[in-house]
């Protein structure tokens, strides 16, 4: 089980400027055991800014995070991130980026091998273990990237909008493919997007971001798999309604007024 | 023809175009620094009397008695003399590329450690970047004498200055994600420097340790100028001294020789360290493709 819990979370940053920015302005939350949460929001929103603190990538500016009550100090392969760019170590075979986790934590390398090649086929690339990351496509190197947290057993698995880049095909194969891991694993999901659709088809909750504040927290209780059908339910389409009205899409919805 | 054929065959012809430039220069360059040597010695002059004239720096041992001592001029000693002459000076070069490369690559690494030894270490790498480091010979003889270990050291401290700026800046320029990546899976700092700086910096890297070789051949043919007994940087000056133009240029020649081995060495080297990079991008020091 691993619970996160944001108590009063604040950010600030200092632009270049020497204004002051509030990334994250007080923030209160829980993530429970195993959920999968969507963290949606316009751009500047402060989600990316949450996922890092939550990763342990930089402090907090006041505010506590913390993981079934231990308190986050710094970063730790309990709480995988899977980065929006492409952060696979470009000088490492594919096989040796997904092992590096447990190279780090001194796993022999008999041992490790064969946990990094089990994850690589789970994620349906066992074939390409000798492969340099140059001669992988950009869906290939996402695989490899998922592969790689999840071969560091996280507790807590935070995906900052990790396939936006990606073609309509390859980020729907993508998602069966993180579904089927956290289904076998699950880890707590904490994963943003700015695709409402990739929100709906993924999240057991959907939490709305704006100007460093929660908005909106929304539990979808959609049946899984969730399906082409599924997804045009009443609860679906009311869910999707709200969260377009959120990033401002009004005139996508049929009464055109806006979310508050 | 392919591309990389037609690269090669523009390479060879700009070298016998030099080939041919040096001996139309001897031919139209009529003076001499003394009586009866040239002031740009022709290829039939080095290659008969010049070569053979280098046996007067064998210092005679391995049943060849040196020229000094009443020995005849010979192509052994001759041979002898530039091996001999060509090891002390490697040793020196090497001793010091290896010490200067290690002791820059270190101090590099570690002012990256924290903001405030990068704010501390900024300014005066910048001046130590463009500081004439020949400049300081003299004190180097004076501090060491003309010893090895001072040349040696002297070396070292031009190539180290090199590594360690280039070090600097290289580690600084990689890219953050790939730091917070091992981060997040819970690389200690030593393993972040071993396992991601390293391999993330080498590509940029590359054109110091370049600069770095260059250097190292240049400084330690400097440092024997002054008051060295053995070694090609001696030779030259003791050559000079005679006025002997050809003995200079036939070692200039070697050393034009032994740089290119040690660029070739280090391309080989680095092909395999750039591996991973995409096509196009890694390593070729010559700069073609």
């Amino acid at each position: 089980m691993a619970e996160v819990q944001l108590t009063s979370v604040r950010q600030v940053f200092r632009r270049s400027s020497g204004a002051l920015v509030e990334a994250v302005a007080g923030v209160d939350l829980v993530f429970r055991a195993h959920e999968f949460v969507c963290m949606i929001g316009p751009s500047g929103c402060g989600k990316t800014t949450l996922l890092q603190l939550v990763a342990g990538l930089m402090p907090v500016t006041s505010g506590q995070i913390a993981v079934d009550d231990v308190a986050v100090s710094g970063p730790s392969p309990e709480r995988g991130l899977v980065f929006q760019r492409d952060s696979v170590f470009p000088w490492m075979r594919s096989l040796d980026n997904v092992a590096y986790g447990l190279k780090c934590r001194g796993v022999d390398k008999a041992k490790r091998e064969n946990i990094a090649r089990d994850y690589l086929n789970q994620v349906g690339l066992g074939a390409i273990e000798r492969s340099w990351p140059r001669e992988l496509s950009g869906g290939m190197l996402k695989r490899v990237a998922v592969a790689t947290v999840f071969a560091n057993s996280p507790r807590v698995l935070l995906m900052d909008e990790p396939f936006g880049a990606l073609d309509y095909v390859t980020k729907l194969q993508l998602h069966q493919t993180l579904l089927g891991l956290w289904g076998h694993y699950r880890p707590t999901v904490l994963f943003v997007t700015h695709d409402v659709d990739e929100a709906m088809l993924l999240a057991d909750r959907i939490i709305v971001m704006k100007a460093g504040r929660v908005a909106d927290d929304r539990q979808v209780t959609l049946a899984r798999p969730r399906t082409v059908e599924s997804l045009a339910l009443p609860e679906a389409v009311a869910h999707k309604e709200v969260l377009l009205r959120h990033l401002g899409l009004n005139a996508l919805v049929q009464d055109g007024k806006s979310a508050q | 023809m392919n591309r990389a054929a037609v690269h090669k065959l523009a390479g060879f012809a700009s070298v016998i175009a030099l080939v041919a430039l040096w001996q139309l220069a001897s031919l139209v360059v009529p003076y001499e620094t003394v009586p009866g040597e040239p002031m740009v010695p022709g290829w039939q002059v080095v290659f008969t009397r010049t070569f053979v004239s280098l046996a007067d720096y064998w210092q005679g041992g391995l049943g060849v008695p040196s020229v000094a001592d009443g020995g005849p001029r010979t192509y052994a000693g001759a041979v002898l003399a530039i091996l001999s002459n060509s090891w002390d000076t490697s040793l020196r070069l090497f001793a010091g590329l290896g010490l200067g490369a290690f002791v820059g690559l270190a101090a590099g690494l570690a002012v990256s450690w924290s903001r405030w030894s990068r704010r501390i270490a900024a300014l005066p790498a910048q001046v130590l970047r463009t500081f004439p480091m020949m400049a300081l010979i003299p004190m180097f003889q004076l501090w060491f004498g003309a010893t090895y270990l001072g040349m040696m050291l002297f070396v070292a401290l031009a190539v180290g200055v090199i590594f360690f700026t280039g070090t600097a800046n290289a580690v600084g320029n990689v890219a953050d994600i790939y730091v917070d990546y091992a981060r997040t899976q819970g690389a200690t700092r030593l393993q972040i420097y071993r396992t991601v700086l390293l391999p993330a910096m080498f590509p940029e890297l590359r054109s110091s340790i370049l600069l770095g070789l260059g250097t190292a051949w240049t400084a330690v043919v400097a440092a024997e100028f002054l008051g060295a007994q053995t070694g090609l940087g001696q030779i030259i000056v003791s050559a000079q001294y005679f006025g002997y133009v050809d003995r200079m240029f036939v070692v200039a020649l070697f050393l034009l020789l032994y740089a290119a081995i040690t660029y070739a060495l280090f391309e080989r080297a680095s092909r395999r360290l750039t591996e991973w990079m995409p096509r196009g991008q890694s390593a070729n020091v010559y700069g073609a493709s």
